[in-house]
Parts: structure tokens; C-alpha cells; sequence
């Protein structure tokens, strides 16, 4: 796992962002790990990492238009205007959190992750808010810590 | 950000280098841990066995692996077996099952950086998790059809078919589960993408998608494994994997390069021994005749001897000679006999003159022990409608070998060749990583050499 603390420094592609939080997630016997990255712009972003790799998730403006309940795998659904399929549908619960993460030990989100032409999207429930994430699939070489 | 604990059952230490792994897999008594809430380790009572077939690979965990540049720790490998199904382009149809095997070996490098690394018999590939083009995603599903990518996916479809993991070792970040089955398809994209072969896998959850993923490998041939890996250590374990692969091909080139040569060798050195002519003239009241050859001395015995027996007819007209030699030793006694016929026919038929003739034989001859020999030579007229006829036979004797033998020795070492090919699958899936044993290491190709020598020297002294 990435060896990152919170207040530290991270360039993701030519982007320099600061460690915010971090995230330690379980779902169905599996754990990840997401960090929420800041920098000067108003958006939220997730650095996310499982053991295929890396994932940067960046918080759209936008509420999703559908619940992530009606998003069923490999079904092909509309989503703001966008045909996308979903990959996966599961439930997050948070083993793990520090710093400003929103969230807290034992919470969960039910998750959708999303692929079309080129773009990875995730929609997250959470209480009762509903977030939409636009993806992108990181090499090693475009983080440096 | 590494931690060392010992197992609660073999007490063997290990070491867990990431804090996503909550699953650990002793790499001594391959028992399954799992991480407690006071990140102690305990044993999974839940779990059935997670080691069931031997992880054959040149890699163990701990091992230090360098990749584009970056060394990297090996923290996890994974054995699997499938049967996949390729695309018959030409008939539409994906063709019968084969059966593979592959281990998935992860990596992680000191800042926590994944590499997942897949390792076959064809050789080594870093695999990435890719996002799809439009081409390889299907518009719709059959829900549930295991074959649900393959119906439409409109990308230009390899293989599909599907794998479960047989053994796990090391840390990980999910549960080892050995009876999860995930299906894939193999699919190249349509022109213009930036990608390669991209595999989709999915799993289900009762006959319903569950998860889908896609995959791009980049392959590594066997060959290059030093580019790959700069341990040392790893390569000298790697190298009687390589050595004993090669070891196979290089015995059978040389024992087919061996028989050639020797073929050639043996017909090129094909020697004379002797040679007479003989005339004959047979007539009514005198339709056979005989003659005795001068004499002859043989002495290699076992060797095969090649007696050609050239008739030059007298004339054009219908007739049929019949010619039997008897070999005759030192004491006058017959030790051989043989007997062949020469003819010229002729007629008539719808498409005009035909004639048909045989005025050669050869006849083979092996002694049993080495001696002067002569030949009786009797010439029958044998004519159905000619009573006189006269000629010339030319006899010829030559030391030879025989083709069938040549073609009896690369039989054997064709089959040879497919039993070598088959303990070569055998070992490299069983028993290459611990218990080399003799058919893993350089004493293999000591070992059929030896043989192969045997299986020649059978072959030329029978």
C-alpha cells in the first residue's frame, strides 16, 4: 500500500495535491485504501488503491440521475445523459478512517462503478447522499510521492 | 511500513509487507491467517484448504524482482487451471476445450506500488487493469449466460473460457478463495484503439454477473527473463527451467542430426565387392543352364549386402527369364537362395503398342558368420511362347544398409521427442520450484543423451 501520510505531498500526473484523509475499505472480504486529495480547486478527489492498481476519482457537480440500486452488472444503463455499464455493485463498509474523510468506522456506501468509451465513473451512496465520480486509471509512474 | 509475525501454528516468522493485506498464506505449513482487530494474526477456521497443486515457478515470496527499472518485492503468488476455447474465425465457432495453467504473482516495490505480474509456460506478462473501448463492450446481456460477453462484444473475438485458483501463497489483500471461478474473454479491439489484446473477466454470483474487469497483458518471452529479472538468486533457479526447456529440443535436433549423417555417412560409403557377367543361351532342348560365380570373400558379418542382378536381353521379342542363386560357402553347402524373374511383353490395345519389361532385382543378403562364398547362377527359360532366347545378366555385389532401419530410428526418436515433450509439461507444472528432482535439472539432458545413444546403437547393431 502507498506509504502516505496525512499533510503529505502527492503529484498525480502534473497535479500537486496535499493528503487530506484516509480510508481503509472492506468489501466482501476484500480491502482497498482511498485517500482524499486536496488541492486549490473546489472539487473533491480520491486517490484509490486495490491490488490492481490505482485509481484517481475525481467528484463531479453533478447528482448522479440514477440510484445505484438500478444499476445492475453488465446491464447497460443511462446516466446523465451517458450510456455506461456497470462493472460492479457492492457494499463499502469503512474499516478505517483518519482526517477529514466525511466518513467514519463502520459506516458503509453502496457503489456502482461504471465504464464507457474510455471513462471509468463510480456512483456512491452514502446516508442520503448520492455522489457521482468520474475515474481514470493511473500507471505507477504517473504518482510520485 | 513491513511487519514480521510468526505463524500460531508452525511458528515459521513471515512477513507482511502491505497494510491492505489482511490474508496471509504461510509459505511454510500453507495454512490460511487471517488479521485480527489488534493486528495479530490467527488462523482461519472458516477456510478450507487454500494449497491444494505445488506453485511451480522460478519466483518465491520475499523474492526481489526488478521491473522497467524498479525492484520490487514478490509478495504473492497464485496458481490457477482453466480450459479455454479459441475463435475459429473461418467456421464461427469457438473450438474444444485445452487446458492451461498460469500463476499470478504480485508485486510491491518499498513506496507501495502494485505490479501484478502473470507467469505461464510461454513465458512472463505485467498485467494492467485497463478501461475498455467502446468496441469491447457488450450492448447488452443474456443475463446470466456464462457466454455473455461472447454473444456481443463486437471486437474480434481469440478465446473465452474460464480458471479457478488451485493454491495461494503470501499475503493478500482479499480472501483465498479456491472455488471461485472467473470466465474471461480474449478480444482485440477494433482498429484505432491504443490497445492490444484486451481480456474481460467476469464473475458470477448465482448464474448473475457479479463483477467485470478488463485487463491488457504485456508479454515477456521466456527468453528474456534475465531483462526481466536481476536477482541472481532468481535466475539460477530459473536457469534449469530454461536449460532442461531447451535441453528437450536440443536432444532431439541432435539425435535426428545424428541419423541423417549417419544415413548419409552409410549410403555415401555404400563399397563394392564384387562384380560378373554372365551370358546365356537357351534354346529347345536346352531351356536351363547354370553357372558358378567366381569366388567371393565376405567379412563383416551382421552387415547387410545388396546383390543387383542386371539382365541385357538378346532381343526385343516377348520373353521371360527366371533366375535363381543359390550363395554357396567354402564346404559346398547352400547358406542362401533367391529367385527372381525378368520378362519383355508386348501387344495391343485401344491406345495402340504397349510393352512392359523388368530387367533389374535386387536381392538382399546378411551372412551369419564371415567366409568365401561363391554364387550358382540358373537361368530358366520360362517363355510361354519363345524357346530361344540369349543374354547378358550383369551381377553386382555391394556392402549397403537398409532405408527402413533409418526410418525406424526417427520413429523412435519422434516418439521420443513427444515423451521428452511430455515430462518437460509434467515437471515444469510440478515439481520445478521445491524437489527439483533428476527430469528438472541439467542431469535431464545427461540423462536422455544417454539414452538416446542407447536407442542409436540398438538400432545399428540389430
Amino acid at each position: 500500500m502507498l506509504n502516505l501520510q496525512i499533510g503529505s505531498s502527492i503529484k498525480v500526473k502534473t497535479t500537486l495535491y496535499k493528503v487530506a484523509a484516509y480510508v481503509l475499505y472492506c468489501s466482501e472480504g476484500e480491502y482497498w485504501a482511498e485517500w482524499r486529495l486536496a488541492n486549490d480547486s473546489q472539487q473533491g478527489f480520491w486517490l484509490a488503491q486495490d491490488s490492481n492498481g490505482l485509481t484517481l476519482y475525481e467528484e463531479l457537480p453533478e447528482k448522479p440521475t440514477i440510484d445505484v440500486y438500478e444499476a445492475k452488472v453488465a446491464n447497460l444503463v443511462k446516466v446523465n445523459g451517458m450510456d455506461v455499464w456497470p462493472t460492479a455493485n457492492y457494499k463499502a463498509t469503512v474499516v478505517e478512517a483518519r482526517g477529514d474523510a466525511g466518513v467514519r468506522e463502520n459506516d458503509f456506501e453502496e457503489v456502482v462503478e461504471l465504464v464507457n468509451e474510455g471513462s471509468r465513473f463510480a456512483i456512491v451512496a452514502h446516508h442520503i447522499e448520492l455522489k457521482l465520480f468520474k475515474g481514470e486509471l493511473l500507471t505507477n509512474k504517473q504518482v510520485k510521492i | 511500513m513491513s511487519t514480521t509475525h510468526n505463524c500460531p501454528a508452525c511458528l515459521a516468522p513471515f512477513t507482511v509487507h502491505s497494510p491492505l493485506s489482511h490474508y496471509y498464506v504461510c509459505t511454510k505449513c500453507k495454512l490460511l491467517l487471517h488479521k485480527t482487530k489488534k493486528d495479530d494474526w490467527e488462523k482461519d477456521t472458516t477456510a478450507k484448504s487454500v494449497y491444494t497443486d505445488k506453485i511451480a515457478s522460478a519466483f518465491w515470496i520475499g523474492d526481489t524482482v526488478k521491473v522497467k527499472g524498479v525492484d520490487y518485492t514478490l509478495v504473492s503468488m497464485a496458481g490457477y487451471k482453466g480450459n479455454y476455447f479459441e475463435w475459429d474465425e473461418d467456421d464461427g465457432t469457438y473450438r474444444g476445450a485445452d487446458h492451461y495453467r498460469f500463476i499470478e504473482v504480485r508485486l510491491q516495490d518499498d513506496k507501495g506500488f502494485f505490479v501484478s505480474m502473470i507467469e505461464d509456460e510461454e513465458g512472463f506478462a505485467i498485467s494492467q487493469r485497463v478501461i475498455p473501448p467502446r468496441s469491447c463492450i457488450p450492448e447488452e446481456t443474456s443475463k446470466g449466460d456464462v457466454a455473455f460477453f461472447e454473444l456481443k462484444g463486437n471486437g474480434s473475438k481469440l478465446e473465452q473460457g474460464n480458471y479457478k485458483p488451485t493454491s495461494f501463497i503470501g499475503e493478500f489483500s482479499y480472501k483465498p478463495d479456491i472455488d471461485e471461478t472467473t470466465y474471461y474473454a480474449d478480444i482485440l479491439p477494433n482498429e484505432g484503439s491504443k490497445h492490444g489484446k484486451l481480456s474481460v473477466e467476469w464473475q458470477l454470483e448465482n448464474k448473475i454477473p457479479h463483477s467485470v474487469d478488463f485487463f491488457e497483458d504485456i508479454s515477456y518471452k521466456f527468453s528474456n527473463t534475465a531483462s526481466l529479472i536481476q536477482n541472481e538468486a532468481i535466475l539460477a533457479r530459473a536457469k534449469p527451467l530454461i536449460w532442461a526447456k531447451h535441453s528437450v529440443f536440443l536432444f532431439w535436433g541432435l539425435a535426428m542430426a545424428f541419423l541423417i549423417m549417419a544415413a548419409i555417412m552409410k549410403v555415401a560409403g555404400e563399397n563394392f565387392i564384387f562384380k560378373e557377367k554372365f551370358s546365356y543361351g537357351l534354346y529347345d532342348g536346352f531351356q536351363k543352364d547354370s553357372v558358378v560365380s567366381d569366388e567371393i570373400v565376405l567379412e563383416d558379418v551382421g552387415a547387410m549386402y545388396e546383390l543387383l542382378i542386371e539382365n541385357a536381353p538378346g532381343s526385343s521379342a516377348d520373353q521371360s527369364l527366371d533366375v535363381s542363386i543359390d550363395v554357396i560357402d567354402a564346404s559346398n553347402r547352400i547358406v542362401n537362395s533367391f529367385d527372381t524373374d525378368f520378362f519383355i511383353e508386348s501387344g495391343y490395345d485401344d491406345e495402340g503398342a504397349w510393352t512392359e519389361s523388368e530387367k533389374e532385382a535386387k536381392l538382399m543378403l546378411r551372412l551369419n558368420q564371415a567366409g568365401t562364398y561363391r554364387l550358382l547362377i540358373t537361368c530358366t527359360n520360362i517363355s510361354a511362347y519363345n524357346n530361344s532366347i540369349s543374354g547378358d545378366l550383369k551381377v553386382t555385389l555391394n556392402k549397403t544398409h537398409v532405408l527402413r532401419y533409418y526410418m525406424f530410428g526417427f520413429g523412435i526418436c519422434a516418439l521420443l521427442g513427444f515423451v521428452c515433450l511430455q515430462l518437460e509439461a509434467w515437471y515444469m507444472y510440478k515439481y520445478f520450484k521445491k524437489s527439483v528432482g533428476f527430469f528438472a535439472t541439467e542431469y535431464a539432458q545427461v540423462f536422455w543423451g544417454i539414452v538416446g545413444l542407447i536407442i542409436i546403437a540398438i538400432i545399428f547393431t540389430v
